[in-house]
């Protein structure tokens, strides 16, 4: 506890303003809140402590020593793992919840897991791919998320099966659907169930949420076969899902660091409005002429994902409680029907298509500068005009103007920026 | 309650101690049990980048010319099975390549098609033992010297792989008879 609070409660005690009951309640509380942060650097510590040895055993093992014979090698290839195994074991056996030696020791295990199995593949020069050597060290690796509750195995188990799935999908072998990353991840999925349910606002939780956003981002990609264009629909479902998630209950009351779907869905959404808003989009990217995809459409992928993702972005959509107020409502909320619409809209106008996402754009920066005014918030203010800027740009390169005229409206956007920041803060310090 | 945990981290400790040892047991296996096969060792493009840790090693006896079977629906990539016979000087060389294992007891390995050419006529295969892991200090001194050995010709470079059921495993490279990680050895260090 810090000293000013001390002295203050020693002064308003003396004075008579508190009773001593209610000084050592204070004096308990302040006492329980400083030993969090601690404790949390704690955990902290013993995680970058097992990352580093770990590590570390993994470049010693790359070394390869000669000078020993196989057994001698193969000795040494277990030894981290039961060290690791023991030192898991002192963990849980430990009365109470030792949160920094569980989460170290269940990192320490995981690495020298891997460095087991790259040792024995040295050993014996078996060639072995990258992605079997991950999916073995992955499984391996899956119970101690469980056994050691921790927070840290967890998110490495989604990274390397993550990066596993994007071997199988995006190298050159990519005509092997990783199906199984699916299969892995809902391995790890009660454990999130658990974070979700228990600790709600904790560092662990909300990484995880940061995780398998970008996660899901990346493997959608990995189901883009046969009618590729249509994955623009599955990733503006995809991103509208996270968007809707991220502004409701529970979420909606988070910061936006420890928000990632509505920070995630938000960016995600503009972005692809911004590439769809050229008509070139529609008329070259999408229907490249013959549209050959639309014909194979109904037994690809792609389209039930999309339409998968879509039921879901619905169902949320309905789910929003603030319908009454139409003035309140985001564009981007229902940006992904706009784009349904305009996706087959775009088969018959281009130029109609991007007319319509053009509208949303504008909508969406206009609802953000009124929103930042109105709460004289610096953020929402700056992203509204942020929103109007780059749809300006992006339309210069679609009309021929002069550069004088160029010039000066873009001189006028930058004025306008110094002026709406100005007043917000003028309209703060009064 | 206290003894439901640990049974839970001993069944974990022993999946996790018995996965890698049935790896090892694997590759002993075929240590003990299979037959040697001597695969001559060919220079392949020198532009490769050396990778560190381990020379890459390419082979003389990973293409089958003149092959009379049916090789429809083949795809790089595929498993094959390649059945091995010593040639006159007592190298590997391959004898035919086959889709299924052979159901008959002919020496054999798993391999990765690389490609298929003249409508099967020339089949190529990629071993699952082209890396041959030395200690990182040896590594560039030794790729050195193995390049310098192919290129010259005078000895021959092989390797030396035990087969077994399907599986190969690489036990070492020799020039001569010698080992080469004992060769490296006696390389004056620069």
């Amino acid at each position: 506890m810090n000293k000013p609070i001390k002295v203050n409660l020693h002064e308003l005690m003396s004075e008579g303003i508190l009773t001593q009951e209610t000084a050592q309640r204070i004096e308990a509380y302040y006492e329980g809140k400083v030993a969090s942060p601690s404790s949390r650097l704690t955990v902290v510590f013993g995680v970058l402590g097992a990352v580093l040895v770990g590590l570390g055993i993994i470049l010693i093992v790359a070394h390869n020593w000669d000078q020993f014979g196989r057994g001698i090698k193969l000795v040494w290839a277990f030894v981290p793992v039961l060290m690791g195994q023991i030192a898991c074991y002192y963990a849980l056996s430990k009365q109470g919840d030792q949160a920094a030696w569980r989460e170290g020791s269940a990192v320490f295990l995981f690495l020298a897991l891997g460095a087991c199995l790259a040792m024995i593949s040295q050993i014996y020069n078996i060639q072995g791919s990258l992605d079997a050597y991950l999916l073995t060290w992955m499984v391996l690796c899956l119970p101690i998320v469980y056994l050691m509750n921790s927070t840290m195995a967890s998110l490495l188990y989604i990274g390397g099966i993550t990066w596993y799935a994007c071997i199988l999908g995006y190298g050159p072998r990519h005509s092997e659907e990783p199906y199984l990353f699916w299969l892995l991840l809902l391995a790890d999925a009660p454990f999130m169930y658990k974070l979700y349910r228990d600790d709600f606002s904790s560092n662990g939780f909300h990484a995880h949420c940061w995780t398998i956003g970008i996660v899901l981002l990346i493997v959608l990609g990995m189901l883009a076969l046969d009618a590729a264009p249509l994955m623009w629909l599955a990733y503006v479902n995809l991103l509208a899902v996270y968007f809707l998630l991220g502004t409701q209950a529970p979420f909606s009351s988070k910061k936006l660091i420890n928000n990632p779907f509505r920070a995630l869905g938000a960016l995600g959404i503009l972005i692809l409005f911004l590439i769809a808003s050229f008509d070139e989009f529609w008329s070259d990217a999408v229907y490249d002429g013959n549209a050959a995809f639309l014909g194979r459409m109904w037994g690809s992928s792609e389209i039930w994902v999309s339409l998968l993702l879509m039921g879901i972005a619905i169902y949320l959509l309905l789910r929003k409680k603030d319908w009454h107020q139409l003035d309140q409502i985001n564009p981007l909320s229902f940006a992904f029907v706009i784009y349904a619409l305009t996706f087959v809209l775009g088969y018959f106008s281009s130029v109609g298509a991007a007319v319509f996402i053009n509208i949303l754009l504008l909508a969406a920066g206009l609802f953000y500068l009124r929103k930042g005014s109105a709460k004289g918030h610096l953020g929402f203010l700056n992203l509204g005009l942020l929103i109007l800027t780059t749809l300006i740009a992006c339309r210069f390169f679609d009309v021929n103007i002069s550069f004088v005229f160029r010039g000066i409206l873009f001189v006028l956007l930058g004025l306008g920026f110094f002026f709406a920041n100005y007043r917000i803060l003028k309209q703060r310090s009064s | 309650m206290k003894n439901k945990w640990q049974l839970f981290f001993a069944l974990v400790v022993l999946f996790q101690l018995a996965v890698p040892a049935k790896m090892i047991w694997d590759q002993e296996y075929v240590l003990a049990e299979g037959q040697s096969f001597r695969f001559k060792t060919r220079a392949y493009d020198p532009n490769d980048p050396f990778r560190g840790k381990y020379i890459r090693l390419a082979f003389e006896a990973d293409i089958l010319e003149g092959n009379y079977l049916s090789t429809e629906g083949w795809e790089r990539g595929d498993q094959v099975c390649v059945w091995l016979e010593n040639d006159a000087d007592g190298f590997a060389k391959i004898q035919r390549i086959t889709a299924d294992k052979p159901t008959q007891m002919v020496p054999h390995l798993q391999a990765e098609l690389d490609y298929v050419r003249d409508n099967g006529a020339t089949i190529r295969v990629k071993y699952p033992f082209e890396k041959f892991y030395m200690e990182e200090s040896k590594a560039p001194a030794a790729e050195k010297y193995y390049f310098d050995l192919l290129r010259k010709g005078e000895k021959t470079v092989y390797a030396l792989v035990k087969v077994h059921q399907g599986e190969g495993v690489l036990q070492d490279v020799q020039v001569d008879g010698q080992s080469l990680r004992d060769l490296v050895e006696e390389i004056p260090a620069k």
